[in-house]
This record gives C-alpha cells, structure tokens and sequence, in this order.
C-alpha cells in the first residue's frame, strides 16, 4: 500500500532551538493517525508542516508521491480543525462552514444543500442563522469540523481539537469524531499530549519526544511493548527495572531470574524491564521470587493502588483485593507479563 | 428627600456640561443669521453671511482643499495603517516594540515639531509646496493614528484566524479582504474618524507645508482672527449641521437597514455607490494634476490676513491675464519664519521695522521708481520714512497710528487731556484694555514720559516699566490682542489701546465710541509692498504695485479694510463718504513726537521683553 503523506527526515528550528531533528512518518488513507507527546515534543509543529503553516527547514514532504513542501496551504488538499477552532466571529454558523465553498465561488444552491449536509453530519441541523459567538465550546467544535469538512479534504487535521472542553464533553466528542471518520473515510492526523485520547480513538499512536519520534506503533503496540523508557512512562504507569538478557526468554534483575517472551537481544546484554501495576499479582510471600512490604495502599475507584516495598526498590501494583499496610507479601507475575525494552542511552 | 437632591444636582450638572459644550456652537449658529457684522448685537435674520460665502471663492477654495485633503488622507492613511499594523503583528517582539514606540513619538510630538520638520524636510529636498505636499503632510501625521486604533483590534485576533482562512483555500489577499478586515473593522473605522478629524482641522502643519496659495479652512480663519468675518459663522454652521446629520445617520442606520424597503433598495446600490465613488475619485485627481500643473504667469504675493478686498486679486487677474497666488499670515513675525524657511514670494507687504529688517538683510530688491506711473499718487507726507529712506525698497500699502479708543459715555473729555496718563487714571480701574504685546505697550509708556519710542536707553526703558507697572498696581488692565475688536463692538470697557484703522472699523459698528492720539505722540506705521530678491517676474510685480496705488482700487481697497489708504485721492473720498466723521480713519500727519517703529536690536528686544513678562507677572 502506498503511503498518502510521507515525511522523509524533515527537521525544522524556531529561533535557535531545534524543535525537529528528523521526523521520517507514512500515513495511509483512512487511517486515524495521533501524533502523541508531552508539550514542546513537536508534535504541533508536524501538523503545521503538514497544513503548509510553516515550512521544514530540510527533508521532504510527499503527498500522494509528490513533493509539496513549497506548496501555499491554499493549494494543498487538507484541512484543519484549530485548537481554539478560529471560527470567523463576523460570519454565522452558515456563513463559517461555507466560507471554503464561497472561496471557490461554488454556486449558491450547491453550497445550501452542502452546509446542511455537513450540519446534519456534526448534528447541528438548524443552527445555520445562529451566530459563532453564541455556541458552546462543543457546538464551536463541530462547527470548525463542519467548516474543514466540507471541502472535502483527503485528509483532515486536527490540533488538539478537544482540549478546551471538560471531560465529559470531551469523551463524547471522542466518539463522535471516530463516527465521523468512518462516515467520510478520510484520514484524521490527530494532536494530543493525552494518551487515552490517543489509545481510544487512533489505528495508529506516533509517540514523539524531543523532537523525534519514538514508536510507531497501534495502541495495543505502544501500551503493551513500549519501545523505551519513555514511552513505557509516557502511555499509562509503569514499572521499569533495570536488568540483564541472559539469554532469549530468559532475564534477570533484582537478584533472580525470571522466564520471559522477549527474544532477539545479546546474551547478558543490559536491558530495562515493564512490569505494568495491573500485570502483578499479589501472593503469600512464600509463593513468589520477589517478596515485600506493603507500604501504602489507595483507593482508585475499580481498583487498589498498592506500594510494596521490596529490597530494591518500590512497586506499584494495581489489584481489586485489599492488602493491610505492613504486611509482608510476594509479587507474582507470568513470562507474558514482563516486557524488555532497550536501553535508553 | 437626599436621593431627590442628589438626582436634581446630577441633573443640574449634566445640564451645565451641555451648557459648557454647545453654548458657543448655538452662539455661532445664531450670529451666523445675524444681518451685522457685529459679533455682540443681533441685528436682525439674514441670510447675507450665507451669500457672502458662496460668492467668497478663497473660502470655498479653501472648503475644497480641506476636504479633498481630509478625504484623501484619510483613506491613504487608513491603508497604510492597517497594513502596517496586519504587518506589526506578525513581526519579532523586538522590532514590534520599537516601531510601536517611534509611532508614538509623532502623536506625542506638539504640532508645531512635526510641521517644522517636515517644512524643512521638504525644503531641503526642493519639494515645491502646495497641494501634494500638505496631502504628505496630512498623511504623515494620520497614519500613526490609525495604526494605534488598528493594531490592538489585530492582537485580539486569533493567531490561526489567517491561517485557517487560507486553509480553506483562500489566498492570503482573499484572508485579508474576507476575514481579518471585516475582523479589525470597529479598530478601522476609529482609526479612520480620527485621521479624518486631525486632517480636517489641523492648522499648524498645514501652515507651515503648504504654499502657492494652497490654504485649508483653518489657515483661512486663523488668518482673518483680526477682523473676525461672520461668513466664517455660516460655514461653521454648515460644517455642525453636517455632523449632526451623520450622527443622525449612524444613529438611525441599524434600524433602518432592518426594514425591508431598504434592504431591497441596499442591493441595488452597491454597484452604483461604487461607481459614483470612482468618478468623483477621478475628478478629485484629476484637479490635483490641475493644481500641480504650473501657470507660466503667475505672482506670489503674501500678505497679512483680511487685509484686501478680494476682488481686486480676481480683477488684477483678469487684466493682465494671469494667475495670482495670494497667502496670507498672521503676524509680521510669523511671516518672517516662513520666507526665511525657503517659501518664495513676488511681493509681500510687511509692516514698516519688518521692511527695514528685510532691507538690512538683503532680502528685497530695490524698487525703479521710473517703471511706476503711479507713485505720485501717493500723499507725500507718507514717503522718505526714517525706516525705509527714499522709499527704496518699500511702497506704502495702508498706513495709520495708534490710540486711544473710548466710550464717549463713560470717559470725561477733560480727563483725556491728560493723554496717555488717563490710562492710569483710578476712575478707571478694571476698565481698561491695553494691547498685550511689548512694544506697543513700551511704546505707550515711553511717550507717556516723553522718550523716543526707539529708545536704546535703558535707564529710560527702565523708567518706562516702572510707568507700567504702577499703571498695573493703579488700573489693573486687561492684557488682550485682536479679540480687542469684538469686545469693544460690545461696549465692554471704557478704554483699549487700537491700531486707526481697526478703531475706524470699531467705530462704525458701535457710535458710542471716539478716538483720541494724546500730543505727547504716539506709533505712526505704514504697511509697504516690497519685492523680493527671489521675485521671477518683476514686470508683473511693478504691475501689481501700480495696481494698488490706482485711486479706484485704492479707496475700494481702502473701504472693505478699514485702514487709511497712501493713496491721496482714495484717502479723500473714503474720508468724506464712508469715514466720514470718523476721527480714528484720519490719522493725525502733523505731529512732530509721532515716530516710526525702526528695527530693534536683539538686546534691546529681548531687555524689553524681560521687563515686559516681569510686568505682567507683577
């Protein structure tokens, strides 16, 4: 399958700073792609590029095969949705969604039944005299959808489009936008900094940090076998061990060996170990290698966050049953259950 | 019982802060329809100052320029504000801060800054000053205006409002016509109303940039303050009434935009309006490039304001078929400025000291007395002058001296024969105007003792401010300039000190009033006309002398101004017919104390001036 964007080693520096140092991403058609990192990674600065905002300062840009980096962003076959939406206050919800059409100089009974079409698909049929200042932030929200949407982009890019919702608005924003995808089949480029935003909604999560990319990956992928240190801390809690590859399945860190899945790497090669809080169980602790003390234990609603202490560090440990505080207890958990990742250097 | 106080004294407050604000509008109004000339006495309705400035082409030339350089300005400054604001905003913080700050320096500078820099400015790059160069000007001193209204409207945006406009296909230009103008519209139209205000009431630029006859409203009535002339009430009037109807207009836009008719009729419009707007963009160009385009014979002549009849300009005109470029300033001073920034003139007609400053200053050329045929009309008392000996440089335009002028009601004839000492008479205390300047009021009190009024001694001017500030301590006088006029139309105070020919006109306004020139001597003066060393065309300018010194035009002259013409035969027949019996036209020729003002010199003048603010500061 060929790859409807491609960005090929693009780099670009805002005064000095280099915020990307080589971003090399195929995103294909009708795929939900996130762009998922903590503020400042560059994830923000991928969309621009993309949009045609602002310009790389190397590498290539292809759209359906053909370099577009030079192209203005009025040339260009996507369209965004703004993180503040960047409504057009002087036009009506009618006016805003039209405004690409109008542009195009669309005759005016195409771009009626267009706008209602779009309406109706964001749900805001009957809004068109209404004035954008008047909406809530969810009905803005479709409004910018609806406005990009009617154009028929191949592509739709979406810059943090949920953050300035409350949370409630924003889980069903979440799944609506998932609906609308599947209603136009398009591609949705997707920027968050909120990783289960990212995990619900995406076919495909591009983790990014520091201005590079650290795994690529489906939600399952990155949540389950984080690449690195950083991915395994940024998607969900974790506990990351540093150990050694004996050899294939067979690993060892805080004085015992353990079975594992985890093939590939050099025999007694420094790693670094997952153990996610829900994968360990908590045992008699004559049961189990790894033994400990309960430190403290929280309330989470659908589970328990449990610290154990043990002789090298603290566990964390997500479980249903309830374990007194001082009490000495053993850590379970199956080769399946341990990841290895690379080091990081 | 407090509340109602409080809402009566609230109401009372509003009403006098109305009061305050349009009192002096309504005056104008009402004077406007006044049949006199008078400022102080309503005569009776007429209609007479409306006519006058329909048939006053130098005011509705200047109505003209005004506007035309207002409208102009206005939009060029509009589009270059908003631009550089739409540009500021996307700049680097640094370079934003500081343009910011340079644009407020011309906003913060005083008028009179800017107009000289920029007089000096075109000066030196040889910019021929009139119509185009007041247009810079104007949007010189606008653009800052509009680019403080605009920009803060710009940095309310948001920072993707362009981009998502181009987003969705338009071109940056479609983004800036279709989203962010209509988006900055409120900052727009501000920024405009105020370019449009600055521009059409600036004077002090406009004065100091135009040339070649070029004069907007301002410099038409700065320049006629002497001798106020009603018809300026009249286009007062109609320039309030016009702004009414705006305001009325706005008011009453939105609401009738909302009814039918006129939204059908709206539709219909905008091609038209476009159109129109076009063609009157077109004529409005194409009288610049009129404007621009030099007359071969044309003479510059600059004098002081309301200090002509402006017929004889026109009928010179039509004579020797050419064009007349007539300025005009508003003190001998003032003139100076401007000639010595670089402004050429043909003739100008300063007073008696000013010529002789001019003279010593090589400025003028000598006159050749043969290609006059008119100077015997002068009277010849009036000629060989200490300040211009053989008249070589100078012809005599209107001449007078100055007086004493009363309210035959209230001042005893036997104490005027104390001369100049009445003015220090107890019995007159509070009621007294003198003439708030230095020189005449040295001059008073130097006659008064009995001194040369040219006096370089300063032991006698010493004694001269002592008579002064004693005249302070026993009379309290009123220190005032030209607005004397209008205050003694009204009868205000029983005593000013006056030039002849503005008593002469006083004195045909109010009949209570008498003139009187105390022996012990008082200022004679003449106003001359002069030729420039920078005159291009003396054929024309020897014309325009002669011109003037034709008994005809001289008395007609003589009659619309007021002052005493040189010219012998005019002065007899006004003195008999429209003068008659009145004593402040006939000036006194025969006293040995009268004198000429000679040119100071500037250690003297400024020892004088000294002792003249400790004078009034007493």
């Amino acid at each position: 399958m060929n790859a409807l964007i491609e960005l090929k080693n693009i780099t670009k520096t805002f005064d000095d700073q280099q915020i990307l140092k080589g971003i090399n991403l195929k995103i294909y058609e009708n795929e939900f792609l996130t762009l998922l990192g903590p503020s400042g990674c560059g994830k923000t600065t991928t969309l621009r590029i993309i949009a045609g905002f602002d310009e790389s300062d190397g590498g290539e840009l292809l759209f359906d095969g053909i370099e577009i980096s030079k192209q203005p962003p009025y040339k260009r076959e996507v369209n965004t949705v703004f993180q503040k939406y960047a409504l057009f206050p002087h036009l009506n919800v009618f006016d805003n969604i039209a405004f690409g059409l109008n542009i195009k100089k669309t005759e005016k009974s195409v771009v009626k039944q267009e706008v209602e079409k779009m309406l109706k698909l964001v749900g805001l049929s009957g809004f068109e005299k209404r004035d954008v200042t008047s909406l809530s932030g969810g009905q803005q929200q479709r409004v910018a959808i609806a406005r990009a949407l009617i154009n028929k982009p191949k592509v739709l890019l979406l810059d943090e489009p949920l953050g300035a919702l409350d949370a409630k608005l924003r889980k069903e924003m979440q799944f609506e936008l998932k609906k609308i995808q599947k209603e136009v089949g398009i591609t949705f480029i997707y920027v968050t900094h909120d990783q289960e935003e990212a995990l619900s909604m995406s076919d495909t999560v591009v983790v990014m940090n520091d201005g590079y990319i650290q795994q690529i990956g489906t939600p399952t992928d990155v949540y389950n076998e984080p690449e690195n240190r950083f991915v395994a801390q940024f998607i969900g809690e974790s506990n990351i061990i540093e150990g050694t590859m004996i050899r294939d399945c067979l690993v060892a860190f805080d004085d015992f060996e353990f079975e594992c899945v985890d093939k590939g790497f050099k025999e007694n090669e420094e790693i670094e170990v997952v153990l996610r809080p829900e994968d360990i169980d908590i045992v008699a602790a004559d049961k189990a290698k790894l033994t400990g003390t309960v430190t403290s234990i929280v309330f989470k609603g659908v589970h328990y966050e449990i610290m154990v202490q043990s002789k090298y560090r603290q566990y964390m440990i997500h479980t249903t049953d309830y374990h007194e505080v001082g009490l000495e207890v053993g850590l379970a958990f199956g080769p399946e259950d341990i990841h290895v990742m690379w080091k990081m250097v | 019982m407090l509340k109602k106080l409080a809402r009566i004294s609230s109401g009372l407050y509003v009403a006098l802060c109305f009061a305050f604000f349009y009192v002096p509008i309504i005056i104008t109004m009402i004077f406007s329809f006044n049949s006199s000339r008078s400022f102080a006495k309503y005569t009776g309705f007429s209609l007479r100052w409306y006519q006058a400035l329909i048939n006053d082409s130098e005011i509705m030339a200047a109505v003209g320029v005004s506007v035309s350089v207002a409208l102009f300005a206005t939009a060029i400054s509009t589009v270059l504000g908003t631009i550089t604001a739409i540009g500021l905003s996307k700049s680097r913080r640094i370079l934003k801060e500081w343009i910011l700050n340079i644009n407020n320096i011309p906003i913060m500078n005083p008028d009179i800054v800017t107009a000289i820099g920029l007089m000096i400015l075109f000066t030196s790059l040889k910019i021929e000053k009139g119509y185009i160069t007041m247009l810079l000007a104007h949007i010189c001193f606008c653009t800052p205006y509009v680019i403080t209204s605009v920009y803060p409207k710009i940095r309310e945006l948001d920072n993707n409002i362009a981009n998502a406009a181009m987003d969705l296909g338009a071109t940056p230009f479609q983004a800036l016509v279709k989203v962010i103008v209509p988006m900055i519209k409120p900052g727009i139209y501000a920024g405009m109303l105020l370019a449009f205000t600055m521009s059409i009431d600036d004077f002090v630029i406009s004065y100091f940039v135009s040339g070649n006859g070029v004069e907007n409203i301002s410099m038409i009535v700065y320049n006629a303050t002497k001798r106020i002339n009603p018809t300026i009430n009249a286009l007062s009037t109609i320039v309030i009434l016009a702004i009414v109807f705006a305001v009325v207009v706005v008011k009453l836009a939105p609401k009738v935009r909302s009814t039918s008719w006129f939204c059908a009729l709206n539709e219909k419009i905008p091609k038209k309006t476009r159109r129109v707007f076009e063609a009157v963009c077109g004529v409005l160009i194409f009288v610049i490039l009129l404007r621009c385009g030099g007359d071969a014979k044309t003479l510059k002549v600059y004098n002081a304001g309301e200090y002509i009849d402006d017929s004889l300009v026109t009928a010179f005109e039509e004579e020797y078929g050419c064009k007349v470029i007539y300025e005009t300033f508003d003190s001998n001073e003032s003139m100076y400025t401007k000639v010595m920034s670089g402004e050429k003139y043909d003739i100008i007609i300063p007073s008696d000291y000013m010529i002789e400053r001019l003279a010593k200053e090589k400025f003028l050329q000598e006159i050749d007395k043969d290609r006059l045929k008119n100077l015997g009309n002068i009277m010849p008392r009036l000629m060989n002058q200490p300040f211009d000996p053989e008249n070589k440089y100078s012809i005599p335009y209107f001449w007078g001296n100055v007086g004493i002028l009363y309210d035959k009601t209230v001042v005893k004839t036997e104490d005027l024969e104390a001369g100049w000492e009445v003015l220090r008479n107890p019995a007159y205390k509070d009621n007294i105007y003198m003439y708030n300047s230095e020189r005449d009021s040295f001059m008073i009190a130097l006659k008064a003792l009995g001194y040369s009024l040219n006096t370089s001694d300063r032991a006698e001017l010493d004694r001269a401010y002592k008579w002064l500030v004693e005249q302070k301590e026993r009379v309290n006088p009123i220190y005032m300039g030209d607005e004397v006029i209008d205050s003694m139309i009204a009868g205000n105070k029983a005593m000013a000190i006056v030039y002849s020919g503005d008593a002469a006109y006083i004195m045909s306004e109010n009949e209570n009033l008498g003139f009187y020139t105390p022996q012990s001597g008082t200022n004679l003066w003449i106003d001359g006309m002069v030729i420039t060393n920078e005159c291009k065309n003396d054929d024309l300018a020897y014309k325009w002398i002669d011109f003037m010194l034709e008994p005809q035009n001289a008395s007609l002259n003589s009659e619309t101004v007021g002052y005493s013409s040189p010219v012998e035969e005019a002065y007899k027949e006004i003195s008999m017919t429209v003068y008659a019996d009145n004593e402040a036209y006939v000036p006194r020729q025969d006293n040995q104390n009268d004198e000429f003002f000679r040119y100071q010199e500037p250690e003297i003048k400024r020892y004088c001036a000294e002792l003249w603010t400790k004078v009034k500061s007493q």
